[in-house]
């Protein structure tokens, strides 16, 4: 912390970072200003200040006699960043996590898929080779927020099928048969929804998502994933930091 | 309830057929009944699959003739902060037009986004952008006045923000976060980009830093969805 900014702003960083970071939780109240005062030693004064300005911004909002809470509205979407330069990419599910939300996972298809031209192409892969296919609607407190259609070479990961990807994590899967995606070619389109998309996510065909396709290799430079996900718009801003 | 659909798959099929084919943006794909033959399947799954590549943007039909290949998306490449920023101020378009060029003091909204204090005098560059005389996007860029003084003698039409900034000024962004959003926005907005009432834009936004995480610009960009795709290879 910056010892030369102003108190009120200090705070008032202390509190959107904890916002960001999940720990305060939309929906959530914050403690009160009476209890900020007393844990950080600062003038009341001083902790309503930086309180006002956040709710100024929309980020916090009060209720008269309630206290103050953290709006659910567009501050609340989830900030999917991803790091290009680095030519990685993490893994929704892990994203979501890390921002300290739950996330739910259910497996709406999985198993080896026959006669997809399509995918041979995505995955490079022959003819004779097997497909696996994990389809899984991704929400958040029962509402989705992601389907995703992922597909992987199944020589790589033979017993894939025993394992149960609505608890368990795939790239942690991938990691430990040692075929995890270090790098990435990735594009995204933003387009209105549509059949089946629609109905399967719960959502109106007037709703905007964003469609995702990435492809990841391994370390030695195998094709170990393709995956078409669809990300709604309401729910989540799509970030992208080049350094 | 199942994910992948049969006309979801067949659509997924039809779009490798067409790579294999490599059939060009203008270029007819085979019939709905070819298809049907093709993929051993009915012709309401047919339908049901190129309805899901023409909301996708891949083809659009023309009524009793069939279906063609549409122009490709301009790709917006975020591999690095030179790609970016030249397609997003210049370029690849056809025509840029300075619609707006202006010295205004930092508003609350440019004051978060850009961390500049209130009240600062920045220069506010609006540029549209068409693509064979459509417009597909609007551009705003926010400099510091202070730090671009003789910016107003350059030519946003001809030249893109990025050339601007390293010929002239010797400063060169390299890193950025952007953030990509669909929004709402006014009737005003739309109307610039030819979208339809009910539709939304896609706002990509974010500030530009030097070396040594300096700030040097915020950009804006309010898109027309349909005709970009961004891309990282």
């Amino acid at each position: 912390m910056n010892y030369q900014k102003p108190l009120y702003i200090q705070l008032r960083e202390l509190i959107i970072e904890r916002i960001n970071a999940g720990e305060y939780l939309p929906g959530e109240k914050l403690p009160s200003e009476r209890e900020m005062s007393k844990i950080y030693k600062i003038n009341r004064m001083t902790v309503k200040k930086a309180i006002e300005t956040i709710v100024e911004e929309g980020i916090l909002y009060k209720i008269k006699n309630k206290g103050t809470f953290v709006s659910k509205q567009e501050n609340n979407k989830i900030l999917y960043l991803n790091d290009h330069s680095k030519g990685k990419s993490i893994g929704l599910g892990a994203f979501i996590n890390s921002t300290g939300r739950k996330l739910t996972n259910t497996v709406l298809e999985k198993g080896v898929i026959e006669n997809s031209h399509y995918l041979e192409k995505r995955l490079n892969l022959n003819k004779n080779e097997e497909i696996y296919i994990l389809n899984r609607l991704r929400s958040i407190e029962g509402e989705s927020v992601a389907l995703e259609y992922c597909s992987v070479p199944k020589k790589y990961f033979p017993d894939i099928d025993s394992h149960d990807f609505e608890k368990a994590s795939l790239y942690d899967y991938m990691k430990s048969k040692n075929h995890f995606p270090v790098s990435f070619t990735q594009s995204m389109i933003i387009q209105k929804t549509n059949h089946p998309i629609d109905k399967i996510m719960s959502i109106n065909d007037e709703s905007f998502v964003y469609v995702l396709e990435y492809i990841g290799k391994d370390k030695e430079g195998n094709i170990v994933e393709f995956t078409k996900s669809y990300l709604r718009s309401d729910k989540a801003i799509y970030g992208f930091e080049i350094s | 309830m199942r994910a992948l659909t049969q006309d979801l798959f067949i659509a997924n099929e039809i779009k490798a057929l067409i790579e294999e084919k490599e059939l060009k943006p203008g270029d007819k794909i085979p019939s709905e009944r070819i298809l049907c033959e093709m993929f051993n399947i009915q012709r309401l799954t047919v339908r049901g699959a190129l309805a899901i590549l023409e909301n996708d943007g891949i083809i659009s039909s023309k009524p009793k003739v069939g279906y063609y290949i549409n122009k490709e998306r301009v790709k917006r490449n975020v591999n690095s902060i030179e790609s970016t920023i030249k397609i997003i101020s210049g370029n690849s378009y056809e025509t840029s037009s300075l619609v707006k060029f202006e010295e205004i003091e930092t508003d609350k909204y440019i004051s978060r986004e850009t961390r500049i204090p209130l009240g600062t005098r920045i220069y506010e560059v609006k540029i549209l952008k068409k693509l064979e005389n459509t417009p597909v996007c609007v551009d705003y860029l926010y400099l510091k006045k202070q730090d671009f003084p003789t910016l107003t003698k350059f030519d946003f039409e001809k030249n893109n923000l990025y050339d601007i900034l390293v010929n002239n000024f010797n400063i060169k962004p390299v890193s950025s976060i952007q953030k990509i959003n669909v929004i709402q926005v006014e009737e005003n907005y739309r109307s610039l980009l030819g979208l339809k009432e009910e539709d939304s834009v896609v706002l990509q936004a974010g500030s530009l830093y030097d070396k040594n995480n300096k700030f040097i610009a915020f950009v804006e960009s309010y898109i027309n969805y349909n005709y970009f795709e961004y891309v990282l290879i």
